[in-house]
């Protein structure tokens, strides 16, 4: 079955949240049991981010025992890396999603770590940007999806350095195509990619199938600088980029089978996340009530 | 499976600004024994160079990662080389770039790059600092190493349990080791004294070099993280390092004998090994 076909299986989960192991416990961190409590529409699923060598927290573990909606974000996987799919692995992301019933997989599509799987090896970087690595992270893929039967949802990573010949988004349209799969944007680092490489927030629009795009990722980001460098810092702040809220909206004109829709904020309180919150499901909103045709919109920003 | 090759210049470009700037010089010349094209070396200098150094902090985690597993050794090797920042010399190292290359456990590699640095400095304590590299890094492979499924069958060949590992160094690191720990405590706490350069040996005797100790290092469980340090007598070392590699029941009983012990006793030595599961079947 084709994935335009499976598609109809994906159910809509609506504005959630998303964590990783421990992060309830940092300072200041989202008080996501209150969240869905007072607002349970920006908290209608967990994103839940797991290194298999770490499990599920106490949020996590609460979470998955009541039955809410979850996704399963992974952080260890190389998807190119056939070695990566070892049993032992393999067994305890089975588990996880045995206990978490997410609804797919997803997570950054890049290199989680260099050399072995290992705690000193553990990083983010984007994948290089060519065909030749498409091909070989759309074999992991679809291999993932045959291991765990569930959608394997690549995610643009960010960066500060990217090499390849390919825009970002033409590698994700390849890398979607030959897994025959969806893809989730991560708006914010997309934004900084663009930044980085000097293009408009808008560039390689047109070589996405936009009906692959399943989620969305919003965050905020921040502008820093190492000596007189400056660049764009994924560090999920509420200072959500207007570069960033562009490609949000603009996509979420473009998208036909969107299912749900993480704010990345698990640092912040609840009260300074919540106009981001609504700003999303206003947006979202739009969409599923009727949308303004997209040659309404203001085309001048692509270019 | 170039782009991979990329993939790994990248990663050594991020932890090496010198290997960096000397992509950015002479990208052909620095990189001429890569399989890479010359269209994939201009990938790596598209970017501004500044972009290569956004994450400052990231060699000083991947040390902090590194210490936690080499207390001792990092120690000893920061009151040689005179402070933690010089350690961070390893990202800088050929041990580290090889590491990156061959995919290698960046752990292994830590551990020939101090004992490098103890064999390129005459100091009082450069062969405590081999011996405990030595013992470290043992410790570090029984860590991370995977219990294979345990098959039974008549006339099977046994082995020493891939969570122990039998290394022989200089007398006096056992105790070295233990008084360093004792000294310094936590991983934590030493980390900080060597951020703090406060490394204080005093009272602390380095190893006798002219005669040998053996130690079993164990992973207890093969799902603990627990590790025990163990020295050996020197007959009983002979018979684990014979069971390194798969032997026959015989050999070993034959082994045991030969040291001394009756038959009978002998069996029973090695099923002792057996029970606590130092020697393991292997086919």
């Amino acid at each position: 079955m084709s994935f335009s076909e499976r598609v109809s299986q994906l159910p809509y989960l609506g504005i959630g949240v998303s964590t990783e192991y421990g992060a309830v416990l940092q300072k200041n961190s989202l008080d996501i049991k209150i969240l869905r409590q007072s607002h349970p529409e920006f908290a209608t699923f967990l994103e839940v981010g797991i290194e298999t060598s770490k499990g599920l927290d106490a949020l996590a573990s609460w979470w998955s025992s009541q039955g809410l909606p979850t996704t399963y974000h992974f952080l260890d996987v190389n998807l190119d890396d056939p070695a990566d799919y070892c049993e032992d692995w393999l067994d305890l992301v089975r588990r996880y999603c045995g206990l978490l019933q997410p609804a797919w997989m997803c997570g950054d599509a890049g290199l989680w770590h260099f050399g072995p799987r290992d705690r000193n090896h553990m990083l983010l970087l984007p994948p290089v940007l060519t065909d030749d690595a498409a091909k070989e992270m759309a074999e992991g893929i679809i291999r993932l999806r045959e291991e765990t039967g569930l959608e394997v949802l690549p995610e643009n990573p960010p960066g500060s350095v990217f090499v390849g010949d390919l825009h970002i988004l033409e590698f994700f349209a390849r890398l979607c195509e030959l897994a025959d799969t969806g893809i989730l944007l991560d708006c914010a680092h997309l934004a900084i990619y663009q930044n980085a490489m000097g293009y408009e927030p808008l560039a390689g629009f047109d070589a996405l199938d936009w009906s692959r795009v399943i989620e969305m990722h919003v965050a905020g980001s921040t502008q820093s600088h190492v000596g007189d460098y400056w660049f764009i810092e994924d560090d999920h702040s509420t200072n959500v980029l207007p570069d960033t809220w562009t490609v949000f909206e603009n996509a979420c004109l473009r998208t036909s089978q969107l299912r749900a829709v993480v704010f990345e904020c698990e640092r912040n309180l609840i009260s300074k996340t919540l106009p981001h919150f609504q700003h999303i499901l206003t947006t979202m909103e739009q969409i599923r009530t009727g949308l303004p045709s997209i040659d309404a919109m203001e085309r001048a920003h692509v270019p | 499976m170039s782009h991979k090759t990329v993939q790994q210049i990248v990663v050594r470009m991020l932890y090496d600004p010198e290997f960096a700037n000397s992509v950015y010089a002479d990208s052909a010349n620095t990189l001429k024994v890569e399989q890479i094209t010359e269209e994939q070396r201009n990938w790596l200098t598209t970017s501004d160079r500044r972009a290569w150094g956004t994450d400052p902090l990231r060699r000083t985690r991947s040390l902090h990662a590194l210490v936690e597993e080499y207390p001792v050794s990092a120690t000893l090797a920061a009151k040689i080389v005179g402070g933690l920042p010089l350690l961070d010399n390893f990202f800088s190292s050929a041990r580290f770039h090889d590491s990156v290359r061959k995919g290698d456990y960046l752990v292994t590699a830590f551990a020939a790059w101090l004992r490098d640095v103890a064999q390129n400095t005459d100091n009082l304590w450069s062969r405590s600092l081999t011996a405990t590299a030595t013992i470290e890094e043992a410790m570090a492979t029984v860590r991370r190493a995977q219990m294979p499924p345990i098959t039974h069958s008549d006339g099977a060949k046994f082995r020493l349990s891939p969570l122990a590992a039998l290394v022989d160094v200089y007398c006096g690191a056992l105790q070295l080791i233990g008084s360093i720990r004792t000294t310094m405590g936590t991983d934590e706490a030493v980390f900080n004294c060597l951020v703090s350069n406060q490394i204080c040996l005093d009272g602390i005797s380095p190893v006798y070099p002219d005669d040998t100790q053996h130690v079993l290092v164990m992973r207890t469980a093969p799902k603990s993280g627990n590790i025990t340090l163990e020295e050996l007598s020197p007959e009983l070392a002979v018979l684990l390092h014979i069971a390194k590699s798969p032997t026959t029941t015989d050999i070993l009983a034959s082994t045991v004998i030969e040291m001394g012990a009756g038959p009978q006793d002998a069996l029973e030595i090695l099923e002792g090994f057996l029970e606590d599961q130092l020697l393991v079947p292997c086919g």
